[in-house]
C-alpha cells in the first residue's frame, strides 16, 4: 500500500509544479514591457473608433450585405462602394435648396 | 455654404419619383447616388406587397405560422405597432383586404380597367371581421414574427417614408453638410445654419403643377397625403386609397390634402393620412397631442387653406402661402 500512495503522491507533486511554473511563466510574460505596449495598442486601436456606423447597425448591415452579394452575382448591379469617389451614371447640379411634396 | 453647389439624382423607386439633392461636387456624390438607389432597391426587395419574391410577400403567406424575419422587417413592424396605437388604430397596416375590396389590386400604375370595376363596393362583413381580428406578435429575443390567422399586412404606409428618414441619417453619418432625399414628396432635409433654407412647395392636387404654398426650413421632413391623387372610378362611384379603418371604405372627411412638417418622415408621412382620415377639427387636436412639435397645412374640400402651427415647432421652419 505504502509504494502506490507515495507514486500517487509524486504524481500530483509533478502535476502541482507544472502548474504553477507555468503560471510564473505567464505572470512573467503579463508583466513584460512588450505585452503591455501590445495590450494598449490594441484597447486604443482606431479601428473601433472609426468603425462604419452600419457595422454596428443591423439594418444597414443587412442592407450592405445584400447590395455585396448582389454584386458579386451581377456585375452591373449598384454595388457598395468602398467610398465617394468614383464616377458613373448621370446627374446634375444646381445652387437652388428647392423641391416639391404632393401626394404620392 | 451659400454658394455650395447641389448635385441632383433622380430615378424611380416604389413607384415614386425619388429626389436626391447633395452637397456634393459631381465627382464625389455618384458614389453617394449609387448607393441611395441601392438602399431603396433593398426597401422594395423587402417590403413591396406587388413583388411576388419580397419578403412582405412570404411573410402574407404564412397564414398563422412563425416566420423568421430580417432586422429590416422587424424594425419595421415595431415602428408601425407603435404608430398603430399612436394613432388609436387609424395607421393599420392590416387593412390590405378592404384595399383589394376597394379595387386597390395592383400597384397604381398597373391598375387594370377590370380590376376597377370590380371593386369599390362596402366590404363585406367577412372583410371587415378578418381586418378586426388582423394583427401581429414579434418575437425580437429569435427575430420571428407570427400573424394572427388571416392576417394580410401592406406597410405601403410607411416604408417609404422610414427609407427616406434611415437612408437621409445614413448620409448625414457620412458627413455631408446638407441635402435633400424625397421619395414621391415624402421627404428629409438637412443642412447647418450657415446653409440657406430649403423651400418646399406644396403641391395644388387640384392644379398639378402649381404650388398651394411653400415652407421653408433648414432640417427636418415633410410629407403630404391626400385623397386625389390615387384614386379611381368604381360602379360605385369614386374610390381612393385612404381606407378608413373604421369603415373599411375611403376615407371621407372635410380634408383633400394635408401636409405635415416635423422631424422625421415616416412620422409626417402617418400624421397627414391621419388628419385626413379624422378632418380638420379632430386632426388639429390630435396632432398637437400625438406630434407636438409638428406643423400641418390643410387643404380643405371648399377649397380653404389652414394651417396648424405648433407652439413648439422649430423656429427655422417657415410657411408661405396661407
Amino acid at each position: 500500500m505504502r509504494a502506490p500512495i507515495r507514486k500517487s503522491l509524486r504524481k500530483w507533486a509533478v502535476g502541482v509544479g507544472c502548474t504553477l511554473s507555468i503560471a510564473l511563466l505567464l505572470q512573467n510574460i503579463k508583466n513584460s514591457d512588450a505585452f503591455q505596449g501590445a495590450q494598449s495598442a490594441a484597447t486604443d486601436s482606431p479601428s473601433l473608433a472609426q468603425e462604419d456606423s452600419s457595422t454596428r447597425d443591423p439594418v444597414m448591415q443587412e442592407w450592405q450585405d445584400q447590395s455585396q452579394s448582389s454584386s458579386l452575382s451581377d456585375p452591373s448591379a449598384g454595388g457598395s462602394p468602398s467610398g465617394f469617389g468614383d464616377r458613373i451614371g448621370r446627374s446634375d447640379t444646381g445652387s437652388g435648396f428647392r423641391s416639391r411634396s404632393g401626394q404620392s | 455654404m451659400a454658394a455650395c453647389t447641389l448635385t441632383i439624382e433622380r430615378f424611380r423607386a416604389m413607384n415614386a419619383d425619388v429626389t436626391v439633392s447633395l452637397a456634393l461636387e459631381p465627382s464625389s456624390a455618384e458614389a453617394a447616388f449609387r448607393e441611395v438607389r441601392s438602399w431603396f432597391a433593398y426597401a422594395e426587395k423587402v417590403f413591396s406587397r406587388f413583388r411576388p419574391d419580397s419578403e412582405l410577400s412570404g411573410l402574407n403567406l404564412s397564414a398563422g405560422l412563425p416566420v423568421r424575419i430580417s432586422r429590416t422587417m422587424e424594425e419595421v413592424l415595431e415602428l408601425a405597432a407603435r404608430y398603430r396605437e399612436l394613432t388609436n388604430g387609424l395607421f393599420n397596416p392590416c387593412i390590405l383586404p378592404f384595399l383589394i375590396s376597394a379595387g386597390y389590386t395592383a400597384s397604381f400604375e398597373r391598375l387594370r380597367v377590370s380590376d376597377i370595376l370590380s371593386g369599390g363596393g362596402a366590404p363585406a362583413p367577412s372583410v371587415a371581421a378578418s381586418v378586426a381580428a388582423a394583427g401581429w406578435r414579434l418575437f425580437p429575443p429569435i427575430q420571428t414574427v407570427r400573424l394572427n390567422p388571416g392576417t394580410q399586412i401592406d406597410l405601403g404606409g410607411i416604408v417609404k417614408g422610414w427609407s427616406v428618414d434611415r437612408v437621409a441619417n445614413w448620409l448625414i453619418g457620412k458627413g455631408i453638410p446638407a441635402g435633400l432625399v424625397n421619395a414621391g414628396g415624402d421627404l428629409r432635409v438637412w443642412g447647418g445654419t450657415d446653409a440657406p433654407r430649403w423651400e418646399i412647395e406644396i403641391e395644388d392636387p387640384r392644379r398639378p403643377g402649381t404650388a398651394l404654398g411653400v415652407v421653408a426650413l433648414r432640417s427636418g421632413a415633410v410629407a403630404t397625403s391626400g385623397v386625389l391623387r390615387r384614386s379611381w372610378n368604381t360602379r360605385e362611384g369614386r374610390r381612393h386609397h385612404l381606407i378608413d379603418p373604421r369603415t373599411g371604405s375611403p376615407a371621407d372627411s372635410d380634408v383633400l390634402q394635408c401636409t405635415v412638417s416635423g422631424v422625421d418622415a415616416a412620422e409626417a408621412e402617418i400624421a397627414a393620412k391621419t388628419v385626413c382620415l379624422l378632418g380638420s377639427g379632430e386632426g388639429a387636436e390630435w396632432l398637437g397631442r400625438a406630434c407636438p412639435g409638428s406643423d400641418a397645412f390643410i387643404l380643405l374640400r371648399n377649397g380653404s387653406i389652414r394651417l396648424l402651427r405648433s407652439p413648439s415647432a422649430d423656429a427655422g421652419r417657415k410657411w408661405k402661402g396661407e
